[in-house]
Order: C-alpha cells, then structure tokens, then sequence
C-alpha cells in the first residue's frame, strides 16, 4: 500500500511535465536527491502507531471488566510485538469456518463420537408401539386422587413462587445497582479517552489534564445522579408491573376460591336441604302411620 | 338383568368406551406427572435466570465495540466526547437493567399464569369430585331413609291390617254381646259369629281370629 516518498516526487515530477513546464526549458531533476531518510521516518512512524495499538490492545481494561480478552477493541491486525512481528498472525485472513467439534454424545449403544450434524433437532424416532392402558378400577377415586395431588403441588410449588413473588414488591435492586454502574462506566470511559488519546501520541499538558480531571468529576456526578434517577423510576415502573401481575394473580385466585367456596355452600344447602327433605318425610310416613292405625280404629 | 327386580352390580357396570375413556384420563394423568417437572422448572428459571447479567454483558460489549471503530484524533481531544461518552456507557447499562428486569417480570408473569392455570384446573377438579361425591352420597342416604321408610310404611300397613282386624273383632264381640246377653267373648284376635239354634233363637260364638274361621 504504502508506496514511498520518491514515488511521489516523481508523480509530481511527471504532472508538471505534463503542464508544460518540461517543454519549455523548466525541467526538474530529482535523480541527484536521497528520499531514503524520508521513506524511514514514515516507516517509523508507522511502526509507533502499531506498537502503542498493539500494547493498547494488550492492556484492554473494558475486556478485564467483560472477564474477556476479546471483546471491546477490534482487532485490525495491525498489532505488532516489539520485535515487529506480527502480534497476532493471520488476523486479517478470512477466517474460516471453525471446525466441527467432535463431542461423546450417548447413543443408544452407550457413549460414542458422533459429529453434530444439525442443531436444534428434536429426537423422534416416528409412531412408536405403546402399551396397553391400565384398567381403571374406580375412576372416581382416581378422580379424587389426581384432584387432591394436582392441588398439593399448588400448594407445594406454585405457592412459595407467590409468596417469594410478593416480598420481590420491595425490590430496590436496581436503584442499588445504579451507582455501581455509573461508576464502572464513568471509569471505562475515561479509560478509553485516555488510552485513545494515547494511541494518537497525545500528551496534555498538566492544565488540560486538571481541566479534564475536573470535567470528568463533574460528569461522573452528574452520571451517578442521572442513572439513580433512571433507576428509581425503571424500579418503579417494574415493581409496579410486578404488582399488577400479583394483582392480576390474586384475582384470579380470588376468582377461583369464590367458585369452590360456591361449591361447598352448594353443597352444605344441598345436603341441609336433603336432611329437611329426609326428616320432612320420615315425619309424614310417621304420621301417616299413625293417622292410617287411628283411621283403621 | 332379569329375575327378580332385585338389580346386580353387573346391571350396572360400565360399558367399553367409559372404562376406555377412565384409563386414557388416568393415562394422561400420570403423563402430566411426568411433565410437573418441567413446571418446576420453568418456575426456578423465572425466579433464577440472570437475564439482567446477560443483558449488562451484552450492552457492554456492543457499547464498547461501537466506541472503538472509526476513531478521530479530533473527537478524542475533545472533553465532550468523553463526557458523552461516559454518559452513554451509563445510560447503556441502566437501561441494560430495566430491560433484564422487563424480560425477567414477562418470565415470571407467565409462569404465574401457568400456576394460575392449574390452580383454577386443579379447583374445578375438587369441586367436581366434591359435588360429585356429595350428591352421590345424599342420594344413597336418601335411598337408606326411603328403604327405611318403606319398611315403617309396611309394618303400619301390617299394624293398620291388624288394628281392622282387631277392631272388627271387637265389634262383633260386642254385638254378639247385645244380641245374646250369655255370650261373653271380647278377644280382639277371635270374632264373634252368629247362628240361628234348632229353637229359633239367635246365639253367638267364637271363631279363631277371622270371620271365617271355625269355632274356638
């Protein structure tokens, strides 16, 4: 890509030429001059870009925050080790294809290496034979059966995630979290205005740096306070939704008690009515009884 | 069936399709057993997942990414860029939050809506048995106090039958008495009969219980 400095002063040799500047006795002759020391000095330069890129690139402080080494800075390939080798050797060469991994998945036959050939497949082997169904001796005891264990793991299992639902209402977890971020990410950036302005050779003098120092206190003031903000309205916005879930829930269990407690009541009234009904016509056989024995007198 | 009226469980038994349809519920049933894990589940991934740690960490890496392309010396030197810069990486990460705790709520308002689910399944099923049971259960009273009944009903019948019986009895008796002074019969079980003597004259006696029977 980079051509050289002679190169140029010849181009430009060459379009002054054609301006006719040759023709008329004005020629220029740059074939006595030495351009070697310029070509070295832009090569140099070059090479200090790439090593404060490379040493930037080896000292990320946002892939230490990320726990990786990989994210945050991309790598050009321009990366170079002290030496001038290559940091990182076929960076820029299109990458190909990892290769497929071969992982011991258990097969039927036991644990053997299989390549994956697709993902997200679902095993389904087509109809299989199935066995004949249980004969059911009194369904209405099954009946009662699943009915009541259907209701334990309610009570057992769907109700604690209530309960622990109803004490999240109080959840001050991200006005908590806020200032933590803010200054993580208040740090992160002037880590990488630092560390970019490095990479362009720049070096403030002590005002700008007092002058920056300042700036960044006051934003990072203004950042801490702006995310609690955010935070306390994101966090009551959530525990609002929250509560309208719970809300929503409890009416709909609410809904579903009326109905069994209209059951039962149903149910005694029916029972009551039947015991009246039972008593009333014990009553009249009685008296029927004896109003038929006193008739037969 | 047939004979008496007398019914046999058997009269009663269930017919092919409803044991069919009793075994494929029980079968079901117990395939659901199967599956309550997967509600399990689904409940402690909406009380566990980390999606806020995932949403932070994704945010992040896509912040840090844009930051780096396309660097400028100029924008670099100036402060507001840094400012800005820290302004957004903050931003990012609180709305990285909201958005973790939004998609975590949306988790757990459907698992609540699947525990809701069964719960109302599950109390319509108590209820039915319940009501089921219920109204079996005073109908079989019903039943033993109608038997009860009808056995009350057939001793008064036998009591009222006696009761004319003795009555009747006694009425002749006393008849027996009016019309012949010497008869002196007054058993409720006998009854008196009448005859006309070789004299003409009308005299009473005693018969066992009916007014057929012979002479006591």
């Amino acid at each position: 890509m980079y051509m050289g400095a002679s190169w140029a002063w010849t181009e430009i040799s060459k379009t002054l030429g054609s301006l006719g500047y040759g023709s008329g006795g004005f020629e220029l002759d740059f074939s006595n001059y030495n351009f070697a020391g310029v070509d070295n000095k832009v090569e140099q330069a070059k090479k200090e870009l790439e090593d404060s890129i490379a040493a930037a690139q080896g000292s990320d402080p946002m892939a230490e925050v990320q726990g990786s080494t990989s994210l945050g800075v991309a790598n050009t390939g321009s990366a170079r080790n002290p030496d001038g080798t290559p940091a990182n050797p076929g960076a820029n060469a299109p990458s190909a294809p990892p290769p497929i991994a071969e992982v011991p998945i258990e097969t039927a036959e036991g644990v053997g290496t299989q390549e994956i050939s697709e993902i997200g497949d679902v095993e389904y082997g087509g109809p299989q034979a199935a066995g004949p169904l249980a004969e059911v001796k009194d369904p209405d005891k099954a009946y009662a059966d699943v009915a009541k264990d259907r209701y334990d793991f309610i009570r057992t299992t769907i109700r604690p995630f209530q309960e622990g639902l109803v004490d999240q209402l109080e959840d001050d977890s991200l006005i908590r979290q806020a200032p933590a971020d803010a200054l993580t990410q208040t740090r992160l950036a002037e880590d990488i205005s630092t560390r970019n302005l490095s990479r362009y050779g720049v070096r403030e003098t002590a005002a700008a740096r007092r002058q920056r120092g300042m700036g960044q206190q006051f934003v990072r003031t203004v950042a801490v306070t702006d995310a609690i903000n955010n935070a306390r309205v994101g966090q009551l916005d959530k525990n609002q939704a929250l509560l309208n879930t719970l809300v929503n829930a409890a009416s709909a269990i609410n809904r579903t008690s009326m109905g069994q407690l209209g059951t039962a009541a149903g149910l005694q009234q029916q029972r009551e009515a039947a015991y009246s009904n039972a008593r009333s016509a014990a009553r009249q056989n009685k008296y029927g009884i004896i109003g038929s024995l006193i008739g037969s007198i | 069936m047939g004979g008496s009226s007398k019914p046999k469980p058997e009269d009663y038994a269930p017919t092919e399709m409803e044991k069919f349809n009793a075994a494929i519920a029980v079968d079901a049933s117990n395939y659901f057993k199967k599956l309550e894990p997967l509600i399990v589940k689904d409940i402690q991934s909406a009380s566990d997942l980390k999606l806020t740690q995932m949403g932070k960490g994704r945010a992040q890496a896509d912040f840090a990414q844009a930051l780096t392309k396309n660097l400028d010396m100029k924008l670099e030197s100036d402060f507001a860029t840094t400012a800005n810069r820290m302004l957004a990486g903050v931003y990012n990460q609180t709305e990285a939050n909201l958005a973790g705790v939004k998609a975590k709520n949306a988790d757990i308002e459907n698992a609540l809506n699947i525990g809701l689910g069964l719960e109302s399944t599950a109390a319509s099923a108590v209820g039915q048995v319940a009501t089921g049971q219920t109204g079996l259960a005073i109908k079989k009273t019903d039943n033993y106090f109608a038997d009860k009944r009808a056995k009350e009903r057939l001793v008064g019948k036998a009591l009222q039958t006696a009761a004319t019986f003795g009555t009747a009895n006694i009425a002749s008796h006393m008849a027996a008495n009016k019309i012949d002074p010497s008869y002196q019969g007054m058993n409720p079980f006998t009854r008196a009969r009448f005859e006309v003597g070789d004299d003409k004259q009308m005299s009473a006696y005693e018969t066992a219980f009916g007014p057929f029977g012979r002479r006591a």
